[in-house]
């Protein structure tokens, strides 16, 4: 090793022995963990290796498939919206008038609000005596307030409401950060022609942003597919488990239950689907996202 | 290279390094030299360092000064109603017991997070918790585990026989016993006593007459928003608690704990849920109830928005206190109603101390559960924070029965409350029931009986899994 | 401009909401119709400082996101940089082939 590559390398083992300690390990221990049965209630079981069976019972429990099929649901709806949203509020954002540094200020206080914070919020919100969504529906018609997250399907709508309201503002940064590189002379060049605003936005902006958009499918479609702390603090898994979001029903057989292998199978089998969808992702998209850079 | 230190290794292996003499273009002007770069990071790691040192700082003065004369127990405990009332038993017991220090730990208030806290930390044999408190169900999985210390040649049976025998079979696994009971709560019927009165209502003896009378009261009353009962269908715990007094009023069980055998599938149980699924759930409660716990179904009482609720017995206390109710002195309370032809029901609640089976103070931590268990520890709880007492002794208490009428009031309920089902696997048999009976009462238009069996078999398969470690 | 409008309402309504109930009291909080200018009494703010120990939880809050920043921006930095120079050529002939 030349004293370059010594160098580089001292630089990067401090970093590397941190991932190493908060990444490698304990996802390799959820791994060991999974192939084993072990229950924290039954410590006379001791830790047998069982091989595939958790998986195996994984494959046929009707809870983990209805929570599979939840979060497919939230992720499809909440990334779908927040994209419109966002492209939206980007578009917004992107315009130059006074005030434009205070807009950006305000659409991103959503998203800095602490998700704990929010999920209450927005429980608070939702509430079926004093709630401000029934109000402003029904007015002060007390009889007709509506309990939304006591009926499977408006509870699902809930938590997908609340994450919508909390990260479109992210979506929206990030297709703000590909409106800006688009040159304005383009623009320009298109009004010359007499292009209409849909016109220009359909032929320019959206080939243009095309690449951002795709990035920040990539990064919400992943993060909406590990969502726990939302259904936690707004429903707990809501009412019959309409929203028991895999990574819930995950904990829930870990912590609360104590099937400590079969819920690392869970937490397993959600980090494969999220690596999964990120590696179609990126092999999809990433050659589109180079060449528009290039 | 002999010789030279770590530091002017450091400094050897920068130079020449590219990117320190290559000047990016958007820095330029800024010229790094290799031995400035070196610098830099030598400055930045010492910082690390620093900043290291001090965050570890805080942990390790805290073990230092623990090595003291006095012997300190560490009481693991959730966040209480009223702080004061445990914070001045404490220091009765610090005045008392001079050697012993008590440190509280706090966790949150939430039943079901206090478990996840208090069972990893058991499962990974911490010593730093001396005594912690268990809910009612929770003894038999603590003793299976061999997390809870066998206090039965501490807590003898004549000693047992002061306390009421609910809390204490709750605490016994395989006839040796676990915990102490501090408090108890048994599911109380509470109703409107003035409206009752106005029309000259008895309270109801069944759930149908309940329904009924409401029926009259509510085309009478005409208030918008209000109803009839209010309860606890939340997929929580105290779904299960509901559900279970529910279904032993109609001779209902979801296990035999003799045989084993599920009894979840079996008619009264499907009559009780079927009952509540369609004529509770929307009808004679709001829908809401689906998503309440204790506080929200209360509020709905507190603010004379239901004639009955069901709800432990601190509920008394907040439903007379003119500041958070406007019902205070309307409340009238008694046992559940039942089904037809049946016995009412009540489902045991309360906590227990137990010790840790890996605690090194053993004697003082017994030393302090006996003073927190004692009469009149249980007196200043009842008194101060409206915790029903476990002591025999307390009941017949002259003060408590002059100040507290009430609690001598619950007494019959209190007596006759059952347990939920005992078992080491208990949070997995709580899980798979609130799933069921969650499902119940949401999806109306599914076929019972078929879900029920699903669960029964479900439940089975759990049961299985206990059967394996009685070998 | 009613994009703005709209903008800031979807964003800023809901929190709003919630600032303005932390100056309520309890009976204002679940009152209908709501109360649109609150006595502005400071009794949650009291509530949480010395019945909930809120500093406490803000010191909690200090340490964790400033030990954390601290440690993941100082290694960050020195590895990003041995990544930038030492594997460039790699990360673009990975990338573009």
């Amino acid at each position: 090793m030349t004293h370059k590559d010594r160098f580089f390398f001292l630089l990067l083992l401090p970093a590397a022995a941190l991932l190493m300690l908060f990444i490698v390990i304990p996802v390799g221990q959820s791994f060991f963990l999974s192939f084993h049965r072990v229950i924290s209630g039954l410590p006379q079981l001791g830790e047998a290796m069982v091989g595939l069976e958790n998986y195996r019972n994984l494959l046929h429990d009707d809870v983990a498939r209805h929570s599979l099929w939840i979060t497919v649901i939230f992720v499809g709806v909440t990334t779908f919206f927040e994209l419109l949203i966002g492209l939206f509020l980007a578009l917004l954002m992107h315009r130059r008038f006074p005030g434009r540094g205070a807009l950006r200020a305000a659409v991103l206080i959503p998203w800095a609000i602490p998700t704990v914070v929010a999920a209450q919020m927005w429980r608070f919100l939702m509430n079926d005596a004093y709630g401000m969504i029934n109000y402003l529906a029904f007015g002060t018609k007390i009889d007709c307030y509506i309990p939304w997250l006591a009926y499977p399907a408006t509870a699902l709508g809930a938590i997908i409401l609340a994450d919508i309201w909390k990260t479109a503002s992210f979506a929206a940064l990030l297709i703000l950060a590909g409106l800006q590189v688009i040159p304005r002379e383009i623009h320009q060049a298109g009004l010359v022609d007499g292009a209409g605003t849909w016109r220009r936005f359909r032929h320019i902006t959206w080939p243009l942003i095309r690449p951002a958009v795709m990035v920040a499918l990539l990064f919400r479609t992943i993060d909406a597919f590990r969502v726990f702390d939302l259904a936690y603090v707004l429903t707990q898994g809501g009412p019959a488990d309409a929203t028991n979001v895999l990574q819930l029903y995950g904990y829930k057989k870990m912590f609360v239950e104590g099937w400590m292998g079969y819920g690392s199978a869970i937490s397993v089998c959600i980090f494969m689907l999220a690596l999964f969808l990120a590696i179609i992702y990126v092999r999809a998209v990433g050659r589109h996202l180079l060449e528009a850079r290039v | 290279m002999q010789g030279a230190s770590a530091s002017e290794y450091l400094w050897i292996c920068t130079e020449g390094v590219p990117g320190f003499s290559r000047i990016p273009k958007e820095c330029s002007g800024i010229h790094i030299t290799s031995k400035k770069a070196y610098m830099i990071m030598r400055r930045l790691l010492s910082k690390i360092a620093i900043c290291g040192i001090l965050i570890l700082w805080a942990p390790l003065v805290d073990v230092v000064s623990a090595a003291k004369d006095t012997t300190e127990i560490v009481f693991l405990t959730w966040k209480p109603n009223q702080p004061e009332v445990w914070n001045k038993l404490i220091q009765q017991f610090h005045e008392k017991h001079p050697h012993i220090t008590v440190k509280r730990q706090v966790c949150p208030h939430s039943s079901t997070e206090y478990h996840a806290i208090i069972t990893q930390r058991l499962k990974n044999r911490d010593v730093s918790v001396d005594v912690f408190l268990m809910d009612v169900v929770w003894p038999p999985e603590f003793a299976n585990a061999g997390w809870a210390l066998d206090l039965s040649s501490r807590f003898p049976e004549a000693e047992q026989e002061k306390f009421l025998a609910g809390p204490i079979s709750a605490g016994i696994y395989h006839e040796k016993i676990y915990g102490v009971p501090c408090y108890m709560a048994a599911g109380l019927f509470y109703y409107r006593k003035d409206l009752l009165e106005k029309y000259h209502f008895d309270p109801p003896a069944t759930w149908a007459e309940m329904i009924e009378q409401g029926n009259i009261i509510l085309s009478d009353h005409k208030n918008p928003g209000m109803v009839i009962y209010s309860a606890q269908f939340k997929q929580y715990e105290g779904l299960v608690c509901n559900m279970l007094e529910f279904l032993r009023s109609n001779g209902g069980e979801i296990l035999d704990q003799k045989t084993g055998q599920v009894l979840l599938d079996q008619a009264p149980a499907l009559e009780a849920i079927s009952f509540v699924r369609d004529h509770i759930i929307g009808k004679a409660a709001p829908r809401g109830v689906v998503t309440y716990e204790e506080p929200e179904s209360l509020s709905l009482f507190t603010q004379g928005k239901t004639i009955f609720h069901r709800n432990w017995p601190y509920a008394w206390a907040v439903a007379n206190d003119p500041e958070k109710s406007t019902v205070s002195g309307k409340v009238g309370v008694g046992s559940l109603p039942a089904f037809e032809g049946h016995d009412h029901a009540a489902t045991l609640g309360g906590w227990h101390f137990g010790i840790n089976a890996f605690s090194i103070h053993q004697e003082a931590a017994w030393q302090f559960i006996q003073f927190m268990a004692s009469k009149e520890s249980q007196k200043t709880l009842a008194l101060k924070a409206g915790l029903a007492p476990t002591r025999k002794s307390v009941y017949e208490d002259p003060v408590i029965q002059q100040k507290m009428p009430h609690l001598i009031a619950f007494l019959p309920s209190l007596k006759k409350a059952v347990s939920r089902p005992l078992s080491p696997i208990y949070p997995m048999i709580s899980q798979e029931l609130q799933r069921f009976f969650s499902a119940a009462i949401v999806h109306e238009n599914e076929a019972l009986p078929s879900m029920a069996h699903a669960s029964a078999v479900r439940l089975k398969k759990l049961l299985e899994l206990e059967a394996m470690i009685a070998k | 401009m009613t994009g703005v409008v709209l903008a800031v309402g979807f964003s800023l309504a809901p929190f709003f909401f919630f600032v303005l109930s932390a100056f309520k009291t309890e009976r204002q909080i679940t009152a209908i119709p709501p109360v649109w200018l609150p006595d502005f009494s400071l009794i949650s703010f009291q509530s949480a400082v010395f019945k909930h120990h809120l500093f406490h939880y803000l010191l909690n809050s200090l340490i964790v996101a400033g030990s954390a920043t601290l440690v993941s921006l100082s290694l960050g930095t020195l590895a990003g940089y041995a990544l930038w120079v030492g594997v460039k050529s790699a990360v673009d002939c990975f990338v573009l082939r």
